[in-house]
C-alpha cells in the first residue's frame, strides 16, 4: 500500500514534515472558505452539508492521487513523486476532510435525539466517502 | 465573512494538526491494522468535543476558535484516509479487521466527541465566571 511507501526514506523526514504541514494548511484554508461560503447557501434540514461535502470531495480527490499514483508509478521509487503524494494525500486530502467535525455533528444530532438525520448522514458519510474514494481511483488507474 | 486573520490561523492550526497526524502515522505504520488514523480520529473527536463544549459556557477570539477547532482538530483528523483504508483493508483483510476499524472508527469517534462535549461543557461551567445566556452547540 501507499502509506508504508512513504516513509521509505526515514533519513529525509523533516523536508517531509514541511512538505505535509503545507499541504495540511492548504486543505485546511480551503475547507474553512468552502464552509463558509456553503454555509448559508445549502440547506438540507438538519444534515450538516457542508462536512459532507468536503468529506465526499477529499475523498474523491484522494482516490485520483492514489489512483495516479499506483498506474504511473509501480515501482515506488521515485523521489519527486513519493513527495507529491505525501503533499497531496497526507496533507492537502488529509487535511482537507475532517473526522473530527463528522463526530462531533453526530454526537450534537444524537444529543437532540434528531435519529433519522444521525442515520442517513452515518450512511451518507460512510457510503459516500468509500464512493467517492473509489470512483476517483479506478478513474486514473 | 471572511477574515483573513482567522483564515492563518486555520492554516497554522490544519499545519500543526497535519503534521501530529504525520508523525503518529510515521509510528503506527508497522502494523497492517490502521491504528494510527483510527488514534488520531478518536483523539481529535475528543479535542473537539471538548473544545465546543467549553465554548458552550465561555467565549474566545474567533481566530482562536477557528484556529484550534477548523485548524487543528479539522487537520489532525481525517475522512479521506479513512475511506482509503476501509478500501484496503476490505481488499486485503476482509471481514473481522474491516468491521473492528469501521465500527471503532464510528462508534468510538461518536464517543468521544459526546465525552468530550460532556467534560468540556463540565469544565467550562464550573471553573471562574459562566458566560451568560443559552448554551451554544454549533462552532
Amino acid at each position: 500500500m501507499g502509506k508504508q511507501r512513504w516513509n521509505a526514506q526515514e533519513g529525509k523526514v523533516t523536508l517531509d514534515i514541511l512538505i505535509v504541514g503545507a499541504g495540511g494548511a492548504a486543505g485546511a484554508v480551503l475547507r474553512y472558505w468552502l464552509a463558509l461560503f456553503l454555509v448559508n447557501r445549502v440547506r438540507l434540514r438538519a444534515l450538516p452539508v457542508t462536512t459532507l461535502t468536503v468529506n465526499l470531495l477529499g475523498s474523491f480527490a484522494l482516490g485520483t492521487v492514489l489512483g495516479w499514483l499506483f498506474a504511473s508509478i509501480p515501482s515506488g521509487d521515485d523521489i519527486l513523486a513519493d513527495r507529491m503524494a505525501v503533499f497531496l494525500a497526507v496533507g492537502l486530502c488529509g487535511s482537507f476532510t475532517t473526522y473530527s467535525t463528522f463526530a462531533a455533528d453526530t454526537g450534537y444530532l444524537l444529543r437532540y435525539r434528531d435519529y433519522r438525520t444521525v442515520a442517513a448522514y452515518v450512511f451518507l458519510t460512510l457510503a459516500g466517502v468509500v464512493a467517492a474514494f473509489l470512483g476517483g481511483f479506478v478513474l486514473l488507474r | 465573512m471572511l477574515s483573513i486573520v482567522s483564515s492563518a490561523t486555520v492554516a497554522a492550526g490544519g499545519f500543526a494538526g497535519t503534521i501530529a497526524r504525520f508523525g503518529l502515522n510515521q509510528i503506527s505504520t508497522s502494523s497492517a491494522f490502521p491504528v494510527g488514523t483510527l488514534i488520531e480520529n478518536l483523539l481529535g473527536s475528543l479535542l473537539l468535543g471538548l473544545l465546543i463544549g467549553w465554548l458552550a459556557y465561555r467565549t474566545m477570539p474567533e481566530p482562536l476558535r477557528a484556529g484550534l477547532g477548523v485548524g487543528f482538530c479539522g487537520g489532525f483528523t481525517t475522512m479521506s484516509t479513512l475511506a482509503s483504508d476501509l478500501v484496503f483493508l476490505a481488499d486485503k483483510a476482509p471481514g473481522f479487521h474491516s468491521a473492528m476499524y469501521l465500527l471503532g472508527s464510528l462508534l468510538g469517534g461518536i464517543i468521544f466527541a459526546l465525552f468530550g462535549l460532556w467534560l468540556g461543557r463540565r469544565w467550562g461551567s464550573s471553573v471562574g465566571m459562566r458566560k451568560r445566556g443559552k448554551s451554544r452547540w454549533t462552532s
